[in-house]
C-alpha cells in the first residue's frame, strides 16, 4: 500500500485543503508564461510547491504537462482546466474561489472542490458530463480554417462490409 | 496538403459527446458492420488499412492485433492507453472531450476484432474531464445496448472499465501502465513476455493508444482504399495534429500524414509577431528537435526517422527565437527525472545528474568540460535504460547542442535568463519586452 | 546409518541444448540457460547487481549489458535467454559491452555515498569490487549527491542505508518471492526510490537476515554486526546450523576467538543460498552461561575440580552402578556424541536404558522412529519436496519447526506442488504454502487422516508425493500408526521432521532403548554381533532391550537407578519435567555433560564441560537423514566434545568408547548400513477425545528457545505472544480481548486473535514471554484446557 500510494504524485498523505491548484511549469507553458503564472500564485498565496495555504483553503503544486500545449499557460483548479491563463487572470480565479463566487472551468464543469473531484476520479465518473463546454475555439481551430478554405476530406464511400477470411487469405 | 478533418469533423456540434450526436453523424454504423463481419476479417481490414499506432512508436495496429493467439482459452483484453502526459501531446484528451463515442466505438469493434470480452481506459487522473466525457459514453453505450451482453444481437459481449490513473507518466508505457491498472506501482515488465501474450492479469492484452483506436469506426465504414487516400504507402491515413508553441492559432489541425509543418503553420495563422521559427519538435519531448530548416519534410513516420527525429505523438510544439534552448532542455530534464520510475540505473541516475548539470548551465554555471560530459551522460542512457523513458531522457541535450552548441558555450558563462528575457517568450501582454 | 548414503535421486541430464558463442568460445547449453550464467560456465564474470540465480530476473540495474550479434541495443544477460546460434559480446570483447558496463556503473556511483571506510560491506562488496574493475578511476560527478537520514530501522535487527541502496530490489524481491514475507518494498520513484516498510509495520520475518547477505552495497546491515569488525579481519569456517533439523550450511565468522557473525552458505541441495534468523543471529549463547571447567559436589556444594578428579568421580559412580544406570541424550547432540552416549550405555553401563527425547513422546513414537525411520537411506530430499505433486503435513508448522523445509516448500508451491496441511488452522506460514487446510483439532488426527478425502488419498497415490510429519505426533495416540498406514496404503513417501538439529543423529546413533547404531534392532543377533565385533566386545554383553521414554523417566524418578548420565537437557523441555526433577532430587547418582548450567548439572554429583559447535567437529543429521558434517571453528577450545568426555570416563574404567569424530566415524562406517530385518512397529488405536477445549500449540521459531539468549535484536523480531481462537469459541467462553487458560500447573493469559479455526480449539505458543505452558499451565499440546474471559496477561 505505501509501495503504490507513495509512486503516484496525485495520491496525497496529507491534507491538501479546499482547492487544488495546479500551474503547469512543464517546457512549454513555462516558456509561455507558466512562469510567471506560478510566481504570481506563490506570491498571491505566500505558500511554495506542494504546500497549503494556513487557512487549508489553497494548495499550490507544480504540476506536468496536462495534454493541454495548445491552450498554454495552463493552469488548473481541483483539476479542471483553467487554459490560457495569465498571472492576472490566474490571482483573479482565486479570488473569486475565495469569495465564494462561481468559477468555470475554461473546458468542462463548476469548480467545486478538491474532494468533489477525488471522488470523480475515485469512482471514474460523476454526473458532471453534461455541464459547461468542453470544445472551444482552439480545438476548433483546424476545423475553423477548413470551413474557411472549403477543405474537407474525401467523400464516404459507400458502406463496405469486410469479407469473412476465408483460410486461403491467413498466414 | 488540404486539411481534412476525419475524427474531428463533426466537432462544432455540441451534441457530438452525447450518443444521438454521435449518431446522427454516422456514429456506430461500423460497429454494426462489424459485428455483421467476423473477428479475422476486422482484423485484416485494419492491417491492409496499414493504420500505425498514434501513441508514438508507430507499430502497424493490425500487425499488433495479429499477435494475440486465437482460441487459447484465455481471456483477452484490450486496453486503451489515454495516460496522454508526453510533453507537447494533447490530442487524445481533446478527441476524448469532444467525440468520446469514436474511441467508444472503436473499442467494442477492436475487442470484437481480438476476442476480447473486457475492455479498459486508462486515462490519466489528472483530467477528470475527459474521464467523465468517456464514462459518460461508455453509460450511454451500455444503455442503448452497444456495451453488454450479446450486442446488436451479434451474441459478442463486451464490458467495458474507465480506470483513472494517479500521475505518473511511466504508465503511458504499455507494461507499466498493465501494473498500474493491476493496482500495483507503474514501473515497467520485463519483456518478454509481451503483452499480446501475456499482459493483463498475464492474459493476452493488445494496448492501443486513443487516436488510434478513435479510428478504427472510421476505416471499418469508410473502408481501406478509402483510408488509404491519406498519407503515404508507409504512413496511410490522417492524423490529429495539436499545434502549439509560439504559433498565432495554436489548436487541433487534422490533416492527412504527410503534410509538412510550413503547411500546418500557415493553417495555424504563422508564427507569432512574425518572429523566426527556432526549433520545434515534431511529437512531443521525447523526439529529437528540429529547426526552421525542417519545415518542409512530409511529417511520415519515415521521413520524420529520415530527419533523424520522429513522428512521435504528431502533436508539434514551436518555439520562436525568444527561447532558450538551455532552459528548454533543462526543463525536460526536470520532468524525465521526476518521471523517472526508478527501476533502472541508467534512467534514475542519469537524469538525476543530467538535471542536476544542465540547472548549472541555466546560472551560467556550465563549463567545456561538462558539455561533453553531457553528451557522454546521454550516450550512457540511450539504449541502455529499462524501457523508453530512458531513451527519451536522452534525447533533448544531443538534439539541442547540434543545433545550438553557440547556446551552451554561452551558458558557461551567462545564465539564459541574462541572454534570452524570459517575458519575451510569453505568450500574454506582460511580454513587453519583447 | 546413513552417513553411507545411497543416492537415491537421478540427476537430471539436460537434453534440450542449444549452441550458444561466447566471447568466441562455442559452447552447449541448455535451452532457457539465462546469458549470465552461460557465461559463469565458461569463467566469463558479467557484472551484475540485480542479478541473483534464485530471484526472477528484473534486469534493472543493467550492469549486465552485453552485446547481441543482430540485438540492436545492448541486452541485459541477466534477462536474456540463449538461442540456438546465439553469438554473445561480452565486456572481453565488445567495445559497446564494455561501455554500457562502464557507464551504468558510473552512474550507480553517483548518488553511492563514499563511506566504504567504515560501511560493514567494505571489503567483501560487490559494488566496490565492481568499481575496481569496471568502474572509472576518478569521478565527474561534482553536483550534490543525493542523501537521507542514515540509518533507519526496518526492523529490531535490520538497519537499512538508504544513500548506501543501488535499488536492485534484491531484497524487495526476495521478501516477495523467497520468504513471502513483502513487509519491504520500494518506495517512492525516480531518484527517490527507496526500500522501506508500511508505518508501523517492521520487516519482521523470519528470513529477514538473508537481505543483508544478498544485498550488493552495504544498505542493509543488522544491529548486531554493525561496526564490529572489517570482514578481512575475520577468520571463515564452513559449519552446520545447531538450531534445527534443517540442516543448513553456515558460516562462521570468527575473530579473536569470539564468533562476529554467521552467514548462509550456499547448499543448493539444501538450504540453497538461505538461513532463518534464528540461524543467523542466535550465537550468543556459545560464550554466555558457559560452563568452563569440570565440577565435583563436595558437601553439597558443586566445586571446581581438575580434569582427573572428576573423571575419577565419574567413574566411581558409573562402576557402581553397572547394569543399573540411565541415560539421557539430549536432542541437540551431534551424530558422533550421540554415538558415543549409546556405546557408553551398552558397552560401558551395561544398559538399554536410553533416550534422547526430551520433549513430548509416546512409546508409539519409539516404536515408529526405530521401525520407519531409524538408519533409513536419503530417499526424501528438499528436491523430492520441490518436485512433489503433494506434500501433506501432519502436526508440524514448518515456518516455526524448519524454516528450510518452509522455504522448500513455498518454492515447491510455487511451482505448482500442493500443500495440504492438518493443522487447526492455516497459519501465515500456511499461507504462504498456499497450503489447503485439513481442519483437525489437536487429538483428532486419526481421524482426519482417516477421513481423507478421497482427492487428498489419490493425489497421494501419485509417484513423488509426500507425507511430513511432525514431533508433535507423539502427543497424540494413534497419529504415528496412521500416518504409517497412510503411507502404506497410498504408496507415498513418509518423513518424520524432528525440531532439534540432533534428534534424527541420536536416533541413527542408537541412543534409543531397543536400538543399536544404524536402525539395528537391539534384539537382531546379526545386528548384536556386527556391533559388538566394532565396539570390541562379545555380543552377549550387550543388554538386553530396556528402558526409554516415560517407563526411563518414571524408574529414575522413584530413584531405582544408582547412576544417570544426562547430556544436554533442559527440564522443562519435558512434558514430563517433574518426572526427572524427582530423580534429580533423588539418590541417584547424576553425571552431567552440559554446555551451560542448568537444573541438571545444579543438581548433578560430576558436571562436565561440553563443548559447543564451534568448538568441537562433528554431524548432524537433518531431517532427510543427510549426513551436515562440520569443522571445529575454535581449536584452542578448552572443552572437548561430550565423546570426549565420555571417552575420558571410560577409559578411566578401563573400558573403550571411542572419542574422536574420526574414529567414531570409522567405526560407523565399517558398520555401514543395515540390511537385516527392522523391528515392526505395533498399531496404537487412537484414544477417544476427551469433551472440552483443546490445547493447539507449538514452539515458534523465535522464542525463550536456550540457544536464543542474550540476542535482543533478533528477540524483538519474535511474533507477538497471542492466544488464538475461533470467534465462535471465543463468543461461547464470553472471550473478547483477553482469554485466561487454565491447566494443572497455573494459568496464563494472553491477548486474543480471533482465527479462523476449528471451533473447541485455543492455540498458543509453547514456549514464549508468558506463554511457558508446559511449564505455566502443565499442559500440552492436545490436553483439555480451561479457558475464560479476561485475566491480566
Amino acid at each position: 500500500m505505501t509501495a503504490v500510494a507513495t509512486f503516484y504524485t496525485m495520491y496525497k498523505r496529507r491534507p491538501v485543503g479546499k482547492h487544488h491548484i495546479g500551474v503547469c511549469t512543464n517546457t512549454l507553458c513555462a516558456l509561455l508564461g507558466g512562469d510567471a503564472v506560478y510566481d504570481a500564485i506563490a506570491e498571491h498565496l505566500g505558500v511554495g510547491h506542494n504546500e497549503p495555504t494556513a487557512d487549508g483553503e489553497f494548495f499550490l503544486e507544480r504540476i506536468e504537462c496536462q495534454a493541454a500545449c495548445t491552450h498554454a499557460p495552463v493552469m488548473t483548479v481541483d483539476w479542471e482546466f483553467m487554459d490560457d491563463v495569465t498571472p492576472t487572470t490566474a490571482v483573479d480565479v482565486l479570488d473569486r474561489l475565495e469569495r465564494g463566487e462561481e468559477v468555470w472551468s475554461t473546458r468542462g464543469p463548476r469548480i467545486r472542490n478538491f474532494d468533489a473531484t477525488e471522488r470523480t476520479l475515485a469512482f471514474a465518473s460523476d454526473d458532471l458530463a453534461t455541464e459547461g463546454n468542453s470544445v472551444d475555439a482552439k480545438m476548433l481551430a483546424g476545423l475553423t480554417v477548413a470551413a474557411e478554405l472549403g477543405m474537407s476530406a474525401p467523400a464516404i464511400p459507400a458502406p463496405s462490409i469486410p469479407a469473412p477470411s476465408s483460410p486461403a487469405q491467413e498466414n | 496538403m488540404t486539411l481534412t478533418p476525419v475524427i474531428t469533423e463533426h466537432w462544432n456540434d455540441p451534441t457530438l459527446y452525447t450518443l444521438d450526436g454521435y449518431r446522427s453523424h454516422g456514429g456506430y454504423r461500423a460497429l454494426a458492420t462489424a459485428l455483421k463481419s467476423d473477428p479475422d476479417a476486422v482484423i485484416a481490414t485494419v492491417k491492409d488499412s496499414g493504420l500505425r499506432g498514434r501513441g508514438g512508436a508507430g507499430f502497424p495496429t493490425g500487425l499488433k492485433w495479429s499477435f494475440v493467439p486465437q482460441n487459447d482459452g484465455k481471456p483477452h483484453y484490450l486496453v486503451v492507453n489515454a495516460d496522454e502526459s508526453e510533453p507537447g501531446a494533447c490530442k487524445d484528451i481533446p478527441i476524448m472531450m469532444a467525440n468520446p463515442h469514436a474511441l467508444v466505438e472503436g473499442v467494442i469493434i477492436t475487442s470484437f476484432a481480438i476476442r476480447a470480452n473486457h475492455a479498459f481506459i486508462y486515462i490519466r487522473g489528472e483530467v477528470p474531464n475527459a474521464i467523465r466525457k468517456v464514462a459518460f459514453a461508455v453509460e450511454q453505450a451500455r444503455a442503448a445496448g452497444l456495451i453488454g451482453k450479446n450486442i446488436l444481437g451479434s451474441g459478442f459481449d463486451l464490458e467495458i472499465v474507465v480506470h483513472s490513473g494517479a500521475g505518473a507518466y511511466i504508465c503511458g508505457e504499455e507494461t507499466a501502465l498493465l501494473d498500474s491498472l493491476e493496482g500495483y506501482r507503474g514501473q515497467p515488465r520485463l519483456k518478454p513476455p509481451f503483452p499480446a501474450v501475456a499482459g493483463l492479469y498475464a492474459s493476452p492484452t493488445v494496448i492501443n493508444n486513443v487516436e488510434t483506436i478513435a479510428n478504427i469506426p472510421y476505416i471499418i465504414d469508410r473502408g481501406v482504399d478509402w483510408f488509404r487516400q491519406f498519407g503515404t504507402e508507409k504512413s496511410p491515413g490522417f492524423k490529429v495534429f495539436a499545434v502549439s508553441g509560439h504559433v498565432n492559432r495554436p489548436g487541433i489541425y487534422e490533416a492527412p500524414l504527410g503534410i509538412t509543418m510550413r503547411e500546418l503553420l500557415e493553417y495555424a495563422g504563422g508564427m507569432r509577431g512574425g518572429v523566426d521559427v527556432k526549433f520545434w519538435l515534431p511529437g512531443g519531448s521525447s523526439v529529437p528537435m528540429l529547426t526552421a530548416e525542417h519545415l518542409d519534410i512530409p511529417m511520415t513516420y519515415e521521413d520524420m526517422a529520415a530527419a533523424g527525429t520522429m513522428l512521435g505523438t504528431g502533436t508539434p510544439m514551436v518555439f520562436d527565437s525568444t527561447v532558450s534552448v538551455v532552459k528548454a532542455v533543462t526543463r525536460w530534464l526536470e520532468f524525465y527525472k521526476h518521471e523517472s520510475c526508478g527501476k533502472c540505473t541508467p534512467c534514475r541516475e542519469g537524469t538525476y545528474w543530467i538535471t542536476g548539470v544542465l540547472e548549472k548551465f541555466e546560472h551560467g554555471h556550465g563549463s567545456q568540460e561538462e558539455v561533453e560530459t553531457l553528451t557522454h551522460l546521454c550516450n550512457q542512457i540511450a539504449g541502455r535504460s529499462f524501457c523508453a523513458l530512458g531513451d527519451a531522457a536522452a534525447t533533448p541535450y544531443p538534439a539541442a547542442l547540434k543545433y545550438f552548441r553557440d547556446e551552451f558555450d554561452a551558458a558557461t558563462h551567462t545564465p539564459v535568463d541574462e541572454t534570452f528575457d524570459p517575458r519575451a517568450s510569453y505568450v500574454f501582454a506582460e511580454a513587453a519586452a519583447r | 546409518m546413513t552417513i553411507t548414503n545411497e543416492p537415491g535421486a537421478q540427476v537430471a541430464v539436460p537434453t534440450d541444448l542449444v549452441n550458444v558463442t561466447i566471447d568466441g568460445v562455442e559452447m552447449q547449453v541448455p535451452k532457457g540457460t539465462l546469458v549470465i550464467r552461460a557465461a559463469e560456465l565458461i569463467g566469463i564474470e558479467i557484472p551484475r547487481f540485480c542479478d541473483h540465480p534464485l530471484l526472477d530476473p528484473v534486469a534493472a540495474c543493467r550492469a549486465c549489458l552485453i552485446e547481441v550479434d543482430g540485438m540492436p541495443k545492448p541486452q541485459p544477460a541477466c534477462a536474456q535467454m540463449v538461442a540456438e546460434g546465439m553469438n554473445v559480446h561480452t565486456q572481453h570483447s565488445s567495445q559497446v559491452a564494455a561501455e554500457a558496463q562502464a557507464g551504468v556503473m558510473e552512474f550507480l556511483l553517483v548518488n553511492h555515498p563514499l563511506d566504504c571506510p567504515v560501511c560493514d560491506k567494505g571489503g567483501e562488496c560487490p559494488l566496490q569490487n565492481q568499481a575496481m574493475s569496471v568502474g572509472r578511476p576518478e569521478t565527474r560527478f561534482t553536483e550534490e549527491k543525493r542523501t537521507f537520514p542514515k540509518p533507519i530501522n526496518v526492523s529490531a535487527q535490520i538497519l537499512l542505508d538508504r544513500e548506501r541502496c543501488v535499488s536492485c530490489a534484491r531484497c524487495t524481491r526476495f521478501a516477495e518471492q523467497i520468504a513471502g514475507d513483502p513487509m519491504i518494498e520500494l518506495l517512492e520513484r525516480g531518484a527517490q526510490q527507496q526500500v522501506g516498510t508500511a508505518d508501523d509495520e517492521p520487516f519482521d520475518s523470519y528470513f529477514s537476515g538473508n537481505t543483508i547477505q544478498i544485498c550488493p552495497v552495504g544498505a542493509l546491515t543488522s544491529a548486531d554486526y554493525r561496526f564490529r569488525s572489517r570482514p578481512f579481519d575475520l577468520v571463515s569456517v564452513p559449519t552446520t546450523c545447531e538450531h534445527c533439523a534443517s540442516g543448513c550450511s553456515l558460516r562462521t565468522d570468527y575473530r579473536r576467538g569470539v564468533v562476529t557473525r554467521r552467514l548462509a552458505w550456499d547448499d543448493p541441495e539444501v538450504n540453497e543460498e538461505w538461513n532463518c534468523d534464528k540461524g543467523r543471529f542466535a550465537f550468543r549463547y556459545q560464550s554466555h552461561g558457559r560452563i568452563n571447567a569440570p565440577l565435583v559436589r563436595e558437601n553439597g556444594e558443586l566445586r571446581v575440580a581438575s580434569w582427573p578428579e572428576a573423571l575419577a568421580t565419574a567413574a566411581g559412580i558409573f562402576e557402581a552402578a553397572r547394569g543399573n544406570a540411565g541415560v539421557l541424550v539430549g536432542g541437540r547432540s551431534t551424530v558422533e556424541d550421540a554415538y558415543a552416549y549409546s556405546v557408553m550405555a551398552r558397552a560401558v553401563l551395561a544398559t538399554d536404558d536410553i533416550d534422547f527425547r526430551v520433549r513430548a513422546m509416546s512409546d508409539e513414537e519409539a516404536g515408529f522412529l526405530a521401525a520407519v525411520v531409524a538408519g533409513s537411506p536419503v530417499t526424501t530430499t528438499y528436491g523430492s519436496l520441490e518436485n512433489a505433486p503433494l506434500v501433506l503435513l501432519v502436526d508440524i508448522e514448518p515456518e516455526d519447526e524448519s524454516p528450510i523445509v518452509f522455504l522448500r516448500l513455498r518454492k515447491a508451491a510455487r511451482g505448482g506442488t500442493r500443500v495440504v496441511t492438518v493443522a487447526s488452522h492455516l497459519t501465515t506460514g500456511s499461507e504462504k504454502m498456499n497450503a489447503e487446510l485439513v481442519a483437525c483439532a489437536p487429538g483428532d488426527e486419526v481421524r482426519a487422516l482417516t477421513e481423507l478425502s478421497a482427492d487428498i488419498r489419490t493425489a497421494l497415490a501419485v509417484p513423488g508425493a509426500v507425507i511430513m510429519v511432525g514431533e508433535r505426533a507423539a502427543a497424540v495416540p494413534g497419529a504415528f500408526t496412521a500416518v504409517a498406514d497412510l503411507a502404506k496404503s497410498t504408496g507415498a513417501a513418509l518423513v518424520w521432521v524432528p525440531r532439534r538439529a540432533g534428534e534424527r543423529s541420536a536416533l541413527d546413533a542408537g541412543a534409543l532403548a531397543g536400538l543399536l547404531p544404524g536402525g539395528r534392532p537391539l534384539t537382531d543377533a546379526t545386528a548384536r554381533e556386527e556391533v559388538a565385533r566394532i565396539w570390541g566386545i562379545s555380543a552377549d554383553r550387550l543388554p538386553q532391550p530396556g528402558r526409554s521414554g516415560r517407563a526411563l523417566l518414571e524408574n529414575a524418578a522413584r530413584g531405582d537407578y544408582a547412576a544417570l548420565l544426562i547430556g544436554g537437557v533442559e527440564v522443562d523441555d519435558l512434558r514430563d519435567a517433574d518426572l526427572l526433577r524427582a530423580a534429580l532430587e533423588s539418590e541417584t547418582s547424576v553425571v552431567a555433560i552440559s554446555t551451560h548450567h542448568n537444573e541438571v548439572t545444579a543438581a548433578a554429583d560430576v558436571v562436565f564441560p561440553s563443548g559447543v559447535v564451534t568448538e568441537k567437529s562433528g554431524t548432524f543429521l537433518d531431517w532427510e537423514g543427510r549426513p551436515r558434517p562440520f569443522g571445529q571453528v575454535f581449536h584452542e577450545a578448552l572443552t572437548t566434545s561430550d565423546a570426549g568426555v565420555i571417552s575420558a570416563i571410560a577409559e578411566v574404567m578401563d573400558a573403550t568408547v571411542e572419542g574422536s569424530v574420526t574414529g567414531i566415524r570409522g567405526q560407523i562406517g565399517a558398520l555401514g548400513p543395515w540390511r537385516g530385518a527392522r523391528t515392526t512397529r505395533t498399531a496404537v488405536a487412537a484414544q477417544p477425545a476427551a469433551a472440552g477445549v483443546r490445547l493447539a500449540t507449538w514452539r515458534q521459531l523465535l522464542d525463550l528457545g536456550l540457544m536464543q539468549s542474550d540476542e535482543p535484536h533478533l528477540a524483538a523480531t519474535a511474533r507477538p505472544t497471542v492466544a488464538r481462537m475461533s470467534a465462535a469459541t471465543a463468543a461461547a467462553n464470553g472471550i473478547t480481548e483477553i482469554a485466561t487458560l487454565t491447566g494443572p500447573a497455573g494459568a496464563i493469559s494472553l491477548p486474543v486473535e480471533i482465527t479462523e479455526m476449528v471451533p473447541d480449539v485455543v492455540w498458543v505458543p509453547m514456549n514464549s514471554e508468558g506463554s511457558r505452558i508446559y511449564r505455566d499451565l502443565g499442559l500440552g499440546f492436545g490436553d483439555v484446557v480451561q479457558i475464560s474471559a479476561g485475566g491480566r496477561p
